[in-house]
């Protein structure tokens, strides 16, 4: 549990972005509620196709929920493994005639950023009840595919040069965080360790073994200074919740946390020679204040985790600590369920594995399970406030799109 | 058949020119004639003033190195066979960042120079030296004065690959001749391009 008097987590965020944006051009969430996490538990490999993951998350939503099928109207669609099939289809292929859908191909920032479509479409009326899915299937060919047709700038200026895929480019954004604000590989371990021992709570983990800080250190390299343990494993599965209002929630029964602000930004700071900052540090301001909060005040944080150094970044660009300090913030916290700060408390991609695009809602579906105490590993005793945020699809050099969402419990 | 692995050679129409450029022994980057601004990677637009006009124009080969990995991991049998792979970021003076191969003696923070080589494929890539001399590092060519030779185990896949591309750029008087490795001669206004591939094996005459 985080103290409020904690003095080595940040109450000022002057050291974010610019000043929030006003309350006219950015509305609270009013009741706006996130239900029924969804985990299909991931498999390595599968031969099942995405639709197949995608359909069980969808058929735990309606069992668990107990809403009939033809009441979720609205859906949320995030995964990259769907071959040729468009996002749309799975209407079809699942009996389903929303009256709101959207397709979300943003990796690890779709699940914060489809929690923000959907909230505003039930805020709006446009849907009472949305199902936001994220998630895809797992073969060694689909991957390669994926790697080498991910983009045109990747197909053209990335993937010629080693094809070590996201550990590569990842690799340059680390060596380059390492070399400029001092981070050391025991650093990016601490988080690796921490998120090993949360993951051993947590039934649905691929990795079951734990790790120690001298394991880390001694692993094969993968790019240098990428080592095997800053890498997530590829695999099968799906994560998914249910967005609606409070009221519709509280009539069903269903144990629900309550959006209090939210926030998006794609391609910022695009003049950094190597991506050190974040887009999402010039709204960090108006998260809090659309919160009513700092961050001192939250019980626990689940970042995008693809790689450590994304994490302390995440840090950074979300005010829990100022630009370049993430290693020094790291030093100063213990990241594991009881520990000062809890971080990626399931374990994270890191410990339970990447399941395609579900990787970017792993964090947002253990939040949820946190906040209204149904977690399934480790607990976070009393947790009443918890911040999610997420970042993907690196089409080039850096990562293009970033989200963060300020989740709360009904004891806030 | 069985063929040797080769780098990937898939690229965009635009991005071909890269291999063009390396035929010709330029640094070329696309930059828009509306603003002036210089980017990387080839797109359809400046990312500056969204000016729809854009050509190819020498730019300083020197930047500075700002990071760089050496990958152990290649999802690409041609590299897997050639780990570790060291590439790095550049910075170049017009405020564009590449990503490019780096030969021996390459230093983050220090200056390099770039030249665009053809890689065993046939497709131009971005390499980083360090000093005024070309250093041939393995798996890619040289260049000499407009004449250009490519060794690589795979001299048809290769020929292909610089054909589209020299088509794509508007080459004319394309002509090939097989025999001792795959001569293409090719012509473009002014320019002229004569490139000799072969496998490593065939004797120089």
């Amino acid at each position: 549990m985080l103290h409020r008097d904690d003095d080595r987590i940040s109450e000022d965020i002057s050291a974010t972005g610019p000043d929030p944006v006003s309350a006219n051009t950015c509305r609270p969430y009013d009741d706006i509620v996130v239900a029924v996490p969804v985990s299909i538990p991931y498999e390595r490999f599968s031969a099942h196709p995405a639709q197949w993951w995608l359909a069980r998350a969808l058929r735990a939503l309606v069992d668990r929920s107990g809403f009939p099928k033809a009441d979720i109207d609205g859906l949320a669609i995030s995964s990259f493994t769907m071959g040729f099939d468009p996002a749309i289809a799975l209407t079809q292929h699942f009996g389903l005639s929303p009256r709101w859908f959207e397709a979300i191909p943003l990796g690890g920032a779709s699940g914060v950023i489809a929690l923000r479509r959907a909230a505003r479409a039930v805020q709006s009326g446009d849907a009472n009840i949305v199902a936001c899915i994220a998630g895809g299937t797992n073969d060694p060919t689909v991957f390669r595919r994926v790697l080498g047709q991910f983009s045109r700038a990747s197909q053209d200026a990335v993937y010629p040069y080693g094809s070590g895929g996201a550990n590569a480019s990842f690799a340059l954004i680390t060596d380059h965080y390492m070399r400029r604000y001092g981070a050391r590989r025991e650093d990016f371990g601490k988080l690796c360790v921490a998120q090993r021992a949360n993951a051993m709570l947590y039934p649905h983990a691929l990795m079951k073994a734990p790790l120690t800080l001298d394991e880390y250190l001694a692993a094969r390299m993968i790019a240098t200074p990428i080592g095997l343990f800053d890498c997530v494993m590829p695999c099968a599965g799906a994560e998914a919740f249910l967005v609606m209002r409070a009221e519709t929630a509280r009539a069903a029964g269903l144990p629900a946390a309550r959006l209090l602000g939210a926030i998006e930004r794609h391609n910022g700071f695009p003049d950094d020679p190597v991506q050190e900052r974040l887009g999402i540090a010039m709204d960090a301001k108006t998260l809090w204040a659309m919160a009513g909060t700092t961050p001192a005040a939250i019980d626990f944080v689940q970042t995008y985790d693809d790689y450590p150094v994304i994490s302390m970044l995440q840090f950074e660009a979300l005010g829990l600590c100022a630009p370049g300090e993430g290693p020094e913030f790291v030093r100063h916290h213990d990241f594991t369920i009881g520990g000062s700060l809890p971080h990626n408390t399931s374990g994270g991609q890191l410990s339970v594995g990447q399941a395609d695009a579900g990787g970017g809602t792993l964090g947002l579906v253990e939040a949820i399970r946190q906040l209204t105490g149904e977690a399934l590993g480790g607990q976070v005793e009393g947790a009443r406030l918890g911040l999610v945020s997420g970042f993907g699809m690196i089409t080039y050099d850096r990562g293009l799109s970033t989200a963060a969402a300020l989740l709360a419990s009904d004891r806030w | 058949v069985v063929t040797a692995p080769l780098p990937p050679s898939a690229r965009s129409d635009n991005a071909r020119k890269l291999t063009v450029a390396a035929i010709e022994g330029r640094f070329l980057l696309q930059r828009c004639t509306d603003c002036g601004a210089v980017q990387y990677p080839p797109a359809e637009a400046c990312h500056r003033c969204i000016g729809p006009d854009l050509d190819w124009q020498d730019v300083d080969r020197a930047g500075t190195l700002l990071a760089t990995t050496s990958i152990y991991r290649s999802v690409e049998p041609y590299f897997q066979a050639r780990t570790p792979c060291t590439i790095g970021l550049v910075r170049l003076a017009s405020g564009t960042t590449v990503m490019a191969h780096l030969a021996p003696g390459c230093v983050v923070a220090e200056n390099v120079e770039l030249s665009p080589r053809l890689d065993a494929a046939g497709a131009g890539v971005l390499v980083a030296n360090v000093g005024e001399t070309e250093q041939p590092i393995r798996g890619f060519s040289t260049h000499d004065s407009g004449a250009c030779l490519l060794e690589t185990a795979e001299p048809d896949l290769a020929a292909k690959t610089i054909l589209d591309a020299l088509e794509i750029a508007d080459f004319t008087d394309i002509a090939t001749t097989p025999g001792k490795g795959i001569a293409i001669t090719a012509r473009h206004g002014e320019r002229s391009l004569n490139v000799l591939i072969r496998h490593p094996m065939e004797a120089d005459t």
